[in-house]
């Protein structure tokens, strides 16, 4: 595996609040990366760290072997589409894409009028009267047309209907397949994305909290059902993350229970698994521990 | 080179703005003023000098403050380092200023043309210029420009790093210490020996050297603003 960027240590602090904690990964070559996490777990601010567009507080960041504040070199090969781009009071989507063009070293502009076309962008129109949707389908545009070895997402679904996510999905992937880069895709619609994430690198109040492959973590976790004892029996020995109870049976969300002697385990028991998405994987590991459901406090009782 | 170039034309769409709006407010000041050289004039008062081109300063330095708060965060999005957006600017004030300096210039010579507009308004030359050959005059057009065109970038640079508040304090403190160096001057006696200093500068230093000198210290702090400013 060939590392198109790797963080070590890295901590971002703002004032009290640390926005990025002692978090270490790397962003290997050619490969599709889901950044997941709730709002304000950091992952904006991780991906302006490593575009050189914001600076670390502390902890060692390479991008393409280099740090990228200020580096040519590295940000002529990085494309960030951040959702709260802002852009010139005066420019029209067509300045966008020419300035785009100029700026980007392997920008394709038939690639990028293909796709204004797909999205319905009006090329005269000023940048800051497009709507919500129109503003998140540009960004997509000149991050796809853009083509740079790494390229990141932030959010870049805000405000499209599930067609045109749809069609981001299907481009992405169509041209992916042809010029194979390092994409990073920070979402919270985790389940559309499921599919199209080679890896998930999932952000927890500043922490690093997984860095695994997509494939082995929809197998990670089961809900298992039963009665109470039988679903104990299951359980022991391997973490719960949550439990609660559904008309006297017991529900409880488990870690690594679907190899073949679990399965033979919960047979035994009479325990019905049922495996987890991406999505519900991802809700259980970041509900904060204080808030509990109501169902959750009859069962604790 | 040409990556600066590349940055510098992000200013490109909003060129009619800033060009517009600056020359309309010297247009009207330029109205206004012949208005009222108009109402008050005799024939035999000779040239009056308004000195009414300094209209063009406001608008030089408010368009070149906005231009990078509007510009900067879109550069910075499209992958141009703080460093090449900063020498694009630079690159910016050096050709805008010598475009206006020659349409200053261009300005002067028609004024003389038409005998101050007709009605002995001098509104575009300035009297300590007269004696200044066409290299200087142009200088002494540009030079200044420049100043207030790196004023303008540099009061940009402090609100990407520090926001309204931090352009506030500065214009602040900077009143603050030129108030309080007046006063000194005046405790000390010493404003007759700083009369004599400007006197005996020679032209091309007082238009161009020492201004010269300004913009490059505007420059300088402005560069070092944005090494460090987040969009």
């Amino acid at each position: 595996m060939t590392a198109v960027a790797t963080a070590h240590g890295l901590t971002k602090r703002f004032g009290d609040v640390t926005a990025l904690d002692d978090v270490s990964f790397e962003l290997a070559e050619h490969t599709i990366y889901g950044l997941l996490g709730r709002n304000g777990a950091g992952k904006t601010t991780l991906m302006q760290i490593l575009t050189g567009q914001a600076f670390a507080s502390s902890g060692k960041v390479s991008v393409f072997d280099a740090p990228p504040v200020e580096n040519p070199a590295v940000l002529s090969k990085v494309c960030f589409v951040r959702e709260s781009q802002r852009y010139p009071h005066v420019y029209t989507v067509r300045h966008v894409f020419r300035t785009a063009r100029r700026l980007f070293a392997n920008w394709d502009d038939t690639f990028a009028h293909s796709l204004a076309a797909d999205f319905q962008l009006p090329a005269g129109r000023l940048v800051r009267r497009l709507s919500r949707g129109m503003l998140s389908a540009l960004g997509v545009t000149v991050g796809l047309a853009a083509r740079a070895p790494l390229t990141f997402f932030d959010e870049p679904y805000l405000g499209l209907d599930p067609a045109a996510r749809q069609l981001f999905y299907d481009r992405l992937l169509a041209d992916y397949a042809e010029h194979p880069r390092t994409v990073v895709l920070s979402t919270h619609l985790i389940d559309e994305v499921s599919d199209l994430v080679e890896r998930v690198l999932l952000l927890d109040r500043g922490r690093l909290l997984l860095d695994e492959d997509a494939d082995d973590l929809r197998g990670r976790a089961v809900a298992a059902t039963g009665r109470a004892e039988a679903v104990d029996g299951f359980a022991a020995g391997r973490t719960e993350l949550h439990r609660e109870r559904l008309s006297g049976l017991i529900r409880a969300t488990v870690l690594d229970g679907l190899g073949p002697h679990a399965k033979a385990l919960a047979q035994t028991l009479n325990v019905e698994l049922e495996p987890l998405s991406l999505q519900q994987l991802v809700v259980r590991l970041t509900v904060p521990p204080t808030t509990t459901a109501p169902a959750d406090r009859e069962a604790a009782r | 080179m040409n990556r600066i170039r590349q940055v510098a034309r992000l200013q490109m769409p909003a060129w009619p703005q800033i060009v517009g709006w600056t020359w309309s407010i010297t247009a009207v000041a330029f109205g206004i003023n012949l208005l009222s050289v108009m109402a008050n004039y005799d024939p035999g008062d000779g040239v009056t000098t308004t000195g009414g081109v300094v209209s063009l300063c406001g608008g030089v330095i408010g368009m070149a403050t906005v231009s990078v708060t509007q510009i900067f965060p879109y550069a910075l999005g499209m992958s141009v380092t703080r460093r090449e957006f900063y020498l694009a600017w630079s690159l910016l004030a050096v050709v805008q200023s010598v475009l206006y300096a020659l349409v200053l210039c261009l300005l002067r010579a028609v004024e003389q043309a038409t005998g101050y507009w007709g009605w002995g308004m001098r509104f575009f030359g300035l009297p300590f210029m007269d004696d200044a050959n066409p290299v200087l005059l142009l200088l002494g057009y540009a030079v200044p420009m420049l100043v207030l065109t790196h004023l303008g970038i540099l009061l940009g640079t402090l609100y990407l790093r520090w926001g309204t508040t931090g352009v506030l304090a500065s214009l602040t403190l900077t009143f603050t210490a030129l108030g309080l160096a007046a006063t000194l001057i005046t405790w000390t006696r010493q404003w007759h020996a700083i009369g004599r200093w400007l006197l005996d500068q020679s032209p091309t230093a007082l238009l161009a050297g020492w201004p010269v000198l300004v913009a490059a210290a505007f420059a300088v702090g402005g560069y070092r603003l944005i090494r460090r400013a987040t969009a």
